[in-house]
């Protein structure tokens, strides 16, 4: 389940805290620590909302190809998009919500990679911070069925495990607060990274949409 | 130390609090202050990376637009984009567009492995509905716009809401006036906090670039964006977003609509201007995430959302962005 007891807020009166009149007691303050939580776990973001626009309408393809592929089988990237992420207690991250909207160039058997990497490299492979989707012949652009490749093997999620997290912790130049001091703050930055391979180099795959968002999930 | 912000969230645990036993300072409110402050003064994104695609010939400028309520913790902003040329080329990026500062960058062949980081510093401090610009301007040479993203960065420390941890240490007073220590101060600071959900989706062309459209309604998008909403009250099923589109006509009217698989909505606004403007934000309700399910997906179902657009008669709708924003006051 999530982190709250409650799964929601417990709405309550700024005007019944702050005076020494007020009582705390013991539900009060669950429902202090059951907001906390829950604010916090719905404070996931959404991070990618890539969605490409009808060629009609463009006056381009609609999709995004890798280069030229140079051989079969083989996985070329296609775009990456980097964001910062939430950090759990336990160092892992949220978990993520991915939808990869894609085609085959023509009847190739197409297959795309996502993979969420971090500053010092790519992340260990075989972990459910990768996922690949299910080949497809189409070449109508659609939302592609997939799951992560780690034990987990989710079909709509992508994790990071706390070591995995820990590799993409960097630090931004900032300041205290407005005008203030120069500082700098730790942050967990991450890239998402989509490739795709094909049955036939002739036929490039098209990558149409991909959406990533975080969710803190019920494990 | 004062309102001290980590990178790791916290989660005190409300399984100790129970009827006739303590609620221990170290236990629950020495980690919900690190928590709440946690909740102030993390980061919003308020534009997720969204693809561009579009070229800016040389010589010429790029200014994209995105609209959002902005959080009034926020002292900065950080742009990544991703640029790339067919040979060589430079660009300057301004954030916002015209009055940024200046920050010129060589393009490079093929895809950008690492992004662009432009820094904008914010003269105040404001929650407020924005039109977030950011200018690219080709130098020297034509220039595709990749992609880009904008959140708003972390604080190190938060001097308004944030909760000091020392506190809540034992013997300290607890619940004790009304400013941000103690018990209260975690009280104080949840009633206050921002913690959104802010940018829910974005799609933007260069202005000078727009998609037009003469005829009957049409799909912008070639797979409608999947989107859920915050989940906020006990038997919620829905949530309340913001949509707003910039678009103009060369005369007359046209229309721009969004609508929903699953919540039906179908929410159409009419553009009358002919130069480019923000449409008054429109609410829609659409579904809010099931808490039960790993996934939060209700029903096992996204709600997917389709821009339409049109311009009546002989007239001609020509659109720049469509953003879908979190207001919610939490």
């Amino acid at each position: 389940m999530s982190t709250s007891e409650f799964e929601c807020r417990i709405l309550t009166d700024a005007a019944d805290y702050g005076l020494s009149t007020n009582p705390l007691d013991v539900a009060t303050s669950r429902y202090v620590i059951n907001n906390l939580n829950h604010l916090s776990d719905e404070f996931g973001q959404v991070l990618s909302c890539m969605s490409s626009t009808v060629a009609a309408l463009s006056g381009k393809t609609g999709y995004l190809t890798p280069a030229t592929p140079a051989a079969t089988g083989v996985f070329y990237p296609v775009v990456s998009h980097t964001f910062p992420i939430k950090v759990r207690a336990a160092g892992q991250s949220y978990k993520f919500r991915i939808r990869i909207g894609g085609a085959s160039g023509n009847t190739a058997s197409t297959l795309f990679l996502a993979q969420l990497t971090g500053g010092s490299g790519l992340l260990t492979s075989g972990t459910d911070a990768q996922y690949v989707t299910a080949a497809t012949t189409s070449s109508t652009a659609a939302w592609l069925t997939g799951a992560s490749l780690g034990p987990n093997a989710y079909t709509t999620l992508m994790e990071l495990t706390s070591e995995q997290v820990n590799r993409c912790l960097i630090s931004m130049p900032t300041t205290i607060d407005l005008g203030g001091d120069d500082a700098s703050v730790q942050v967990a930055m991450v890239t998402l990274l989509i490739s795709a391979s094909t049955a036939n180099v002739a036929h490039v795959p098209r990558l149409y949409n991909v959406m990533l968002a975080e969710v803190i999930g019920t494990s | 130390m004062s309102g001290v912000v980590q990178v790791q969230r916290q989660e005190p645990s409300p399984d100790e609090m129970l009827s006739g036993g303590p609620i221990s300072s170290g236990r629950q409110w020495y980690p919900a202050a690190f928590g709440s402050n946690w909740l102030a003064g993390q980061s919003a994104v308020l534009v997720p990376n969204v693809v561009i695609d579009k070229s800016v010939v040389a010589g010429s400028t790029g200014v994209l637009h995105f609209r959002a309520l902005t959080r009034a913790i926020a002292i900065e902003r950080v742009w990544m984009l991703r640029l790339r040329t067919a040979t060589t080329a430079t660009a300057t990026i301004k954030a916002p567009a015209s009055t940024g500062a200046s920050l010129v960058v060589g393009v490079s062949p093929g895809r950008m492995a690492l992004p662009i980081v432009y820094r904008e510093i914010l003269a105040s401090q404001a929650s407020a509905l924005t039109d977030l610009t950011i200018e690219v301007a080709a130098a020297t040479g034509d220039i595709e716009i990749d992609s880009l993203c904008c959140f708003e960065l972390a604080r190190i420390e938060l001097d308004v809401l944030g909760v000091d941890p020392q506190t809540e240490r034992p013997r300290q007073s607890i619940y004790e006036g009304t400013g941000v220590e103690s018990a209260t101060g975690v009280i104080a600071s949840l009633f206050t906090a921002d913690p959104r959900r802010v940018g829910m989706f974005h799609w933007a062309v260069p202005v000078i670039t727009p998609v037009t459209r003469n005829g009957a309604y049409t799909n912008l998008l070639t797979l409608a964006q999947p989107m859920l909403a915050r989940k906020l009250s006990d038997g919620a099923n829905s949530g309340v977003l913001n949509w707003s589109a910039y678009a103009k006509v060369n005369a007359g009217t046209g229309e721009v609509r969004v609508s929903t698989s699953n919540s039906g909505v179908s929410d159409p606004v009419t553009v009358s201007v002919t130069s480019f403007a923000w449409t008054t934000a429109r609410e829609i309700e659409i579904d809010c995430e099931d808490m039960s399910k790993n996934d939060g997906l209700p029903g096992g179902l996204w709600d997917d959302l389709q821009i339409q657009i049109r311009g009546n008669g002989a007239d001609t709708l020509s659109i720049a962005a469509l953003s879908v924003w979190d207001a919610e006051a939490t």
